[in-house]
């Protein structure tokens, strides 16, 4: 799970770019990004239908994710464990992958992985993809449903002209996507009360036996942040018996200055 | 009269096109926004009791007619406008008829003399304040329904917005109304500042929720945009705290158009970075003629300072501002969840309104099995107390009589703490159908004048029965 800004809340004056490249973001609640909330919703239900069935929040991230994690345990995920690692803006999806797979791997007998298919804000879009490759399982995407059959689970995702349902065993990653019908339940007072309680297990890098030290950001840096500038020019054809050939000249113009030919 | 009848006869009075009778529109008109039906909609209900049909009234001689003939044949009738109200007050009883004046929608007089603007009933607040704002103007009304609210069903509410303390509600801005009595007779009464000339009739219309008659028209008050804005924020120890500082400014004299106070789980919801642990914040937005919005300003902060308020600047009023009507567009958001929510209106005087919220939260957390969140805000504020705007939630089984059970749950804890201390059950919402069965013990003694009305305007009982007061 990945913790991010609610980026509904900041003011539309507010969405300019400042010299050291930010945005005044400092007064946005946090909150589980909106993709992996449909992948904690699954997994609950999963775990509503089978009691034996075991569900863990994992994330990536500072002390400060652990009201998600304590909002993951309200709603009665059995176990709740945070990587100790401040993830940056500029920090590669491959690297947060490779630690939640050497995280995945400590926890050691999973068979389903449900993660968001994106975040809401610094997104790559490929973390579930990478990790699926990095554990050697399949990997479906643009889940919107999945449910227990016999020793397996049915998956209905997205493709491009409709759903598709799939059925498939473990272990596999889903990569989870918005669904119009399914939302993320909300946890009793009571139960947020007792996640207070609840004890958030903390791995640090060096207590993950498989994390193999790679540049974090594997040859990348953030240089700028900038918009496309687009320009657009306006010229009056005063006589329109000339219209369409100064058409073509301008057409000419603009096709000489990128190199093309008419 | 056999419903064909009935149906053939609206249709040569308004046009056959303006006659609806299709189930999935009368299914749409069964009710109105209430959290109940949200969530009960979620599980599955359907209203049983629909309509015979929906008809457009684009005129107040169709009006006429149309209540004539429904008074001549005792059918009963549901008059309505943006269908915006959260208390059941719009839901159909079966076989009745709803009157839609929704396209009955023009504005038809700006007054830049006196002041005041005229409109159909079925102008949407939103439209009238953009078209006054483009001349300098302003209602003054922003209720959180100003996307969806329309001007008869303000007035038939007793609707209130969140700039109040300012301008009032609209009890405060009405000039002059006319409307269609249940007998079919068109009365008027005419704009006028303040008079002595017995009981103000427009408070016959105010807050009678369609049981008296129908809507038709309005004049309300409009003032001229606000020349100076100060808006601040302070974090601030407790509840209860925050409940003496309103006190204090307002009964020192002072007006702040927005004055709001928000319980410590409202505050870490929606100004979480703003707050520490267990604080709750304080919003306050000045605002009138130039020179005005400064001098409050100074006024409140150091009311604020003098009960060690922290201050936060005007980022959060800034934040309020920007996202406070954004529920119109999510209104079925916990019904997905599953969640049986809603809000809860209350006033009380200064001495008893402190004990009803914490009495009230007190309750819901030791009494409600799956409650999920119990907050609550001050919003309207006056000399002698202010509103408590409740906003609950509690998980429950994904069924109709489950919803319904653990709806009545909360909203009983609610009324029934208020009316111990003496309070009242509807601030602005109104009675709707839900709260009705409380208003005996709401207006006590005073309760036989309100069935002397009723009775007295409508002797057969056609409008709108069972909202307001109950059915016996």
């Amino acid at each position: 799970m990945k913790q991010v800004l609610d980026l509904d809340q900041v003011l539309s004056s507010d969405w300019i770019v400042q010299e050291n490249q930010t945005i005044d973001l400092s007064y946005a609640n946090r909150v589980i990004n909106t993709y992996d909330e449909l992948g904690l919703e699954m997994m609950l239900r999963l775990q509503d239908e089978d009691p034996k069935c075991n569900s863990i929040s994992l994330t990536v991230g500072t002390e400060d994710t652990e009201s998600m994690l304590r909002k993951a345990l309200a709603l009665q995920v059995e176990e709740a464990i945070r990587i100790d690692h401040a993830v940056s803006m500029s920090q590669t999806p491959q690297a947060v992958a490779r630690m939640l797979c050497a995280g995945i791997r400590k926890i050691g007998d999973v068979d389903l992985v449900l993660c968001g298919r994106q975040a809401s804000g610094s997104d790559y879009g490929q973390t579930g993809l990478i990790l699926a490759e990095l554990l050697s399982w399949p990997c479906i995407s643009l889940v919107t449903e999945v449910v227990r059959r016999n020793e397996g689970w049915v998956i209905i995702h997205q493709v491009d002209d409709g759903l598709e349902e799939v059925v498939v065993s473990g272990p596999v990653v889903l990569t989870m996507t918005q669904s119009a019908d399914h939302f993320l339940r909300m946890a009793t007072l009571r139960n947020t009360m007792d996640a207070k309680k609840k004890a958030i297990t903390q791995w640090s890098l060096s207590d993950l036996e498989e994390w193999k030290l790679v540049k974090e950001t594997a040859g990348v840096s953030l240089s700028r942040i900038f918009t496309v500038e687009e320009s657009n020019d306006c010229a009056m054809v005063d006589d329109p018996e000339f219209f369409v050939d100064r058409m073509i000249e301008e057409i000419q113009k603009m096709n000489q200055s990128e190199g093309v030919s008419l | 009269m056999e419903n064909q009848k009935v149906i053939e006869t609206f249709e040569q009075m308004v046009g056959k096109e303006f006659v609806q009778t299709e189930e999935a529109i009368l299914q749409e008109y069964a009710t109105d926004i209430t959290g109940l039906r949200m969530v009960q909609k979620h599980f599955g209900w359907k209203s049983e009791n629909l309509a015979q049909c929906i008809v457009k009234i684009h005129t107040k001689e169709e009006a006429i007619e149309a209540i004539r003939f429904l008074n001549q044949e005792k059918i009963v009738n549901v008059p309505r406008t943006g269908g915006s109200g959260v208390c059941l007050g719009l839901e159909t009883p079966k076989g009745s008829v709803v009157l839609d004046l929704s396209e009955m929608n023009e504005i038809l007089e700006i007054n830049e003399e006196n002041l005041t603007v005229t409109t159909q009933a079925g102008v949407a607040l939103e439209r009238l304040e953009t078209v006054l704002n483009k001349k300098g103007y302003t209602t003054g009304h922003f209720p959180q329904s100003l996307p969806l609210a329309q001007m008869g069903g303000l007035v038939a509410t007793r609707s209130i917005g969140q700039f109040s303390t300012r301008y009032g509600g609209i009890e405060d801005l009405l000039v002059g109304i006319e409307g269609v009595l249940p007998d079919g007779e068109l009365v008027r009464i005419k704009n006028i500042p303040r008079k002595s000339t017995g009981p103000d009739l427009r408070h016959i219309w105010l807050g009678s929720e369609g049981t008296l008659g129908v809507i038709t028209e309005v004049t309300v008050k409009i003032f001229p945009m606000a020349e100076d804005r100060c808006m601040q924020a302070y974090a601030i120890a407790s509840f209860h705290t925050g409940l003496a500082i309103i006190k204090e400014i307002m009964q020192a004299g002072w007006k702040p158009a927005v004055t709001r106070l928000h319980d410590e789980t409202e505050a870490a919801e929606s100004y979480g970075p703003f707050m520490q642990a267990g604080e709750s914040i304080l919003l306050f937005l000045s605002e009138g003629p130039k020179g005005y919005a400064a001098l409050e300003g100074e006024a409140i902060q150091a009311v604020v300072e003098k009960h060690g308020a922290r201050a936060l600047g005007s980022k959060p009023l800034e934040l309020w501002l920007a996202h406070r009507n954004d529920i119109c567009e999510h209104l079925d958001m916990y019904a997905k969840q599953g969640a049986v929510a809603d809000t809860c209106e209350i006033s009380a005087m200064w001495s008893d309104i402190g004990k009803i919220y914490t009495e009230v939260l007190e309750r819901a957390k030791k009494e409600v099995p799956h409650l999920v969140a119990i907050t609550g805000h001050s919003s309207h504020s006056y000399e002698q107390g202010t509103n408590i705007y409740f906003m609950m939630g509690a998980m429950c089984a994904p069924q109709v009589e489950a919803a319904q059970k653990t709806y009545d749950q909360l909203f009983g804890i609610i009324m029934e703490t208020t009316l111990k201390y003496n309070g009242s059950i509807c601030h602005h919402h109104g009675v709707g159908r839900y709260r009705a069965k409380w208003m005996k013990q709401e207006l006590g003694s005073a309760y036989p004048m309100l069935e002397k009305i009723k009775t007295a305007f409508d002797p057969n009982g056609i409008m709108n029965r069972g909202a307001l007061l109950p059915v016996e």
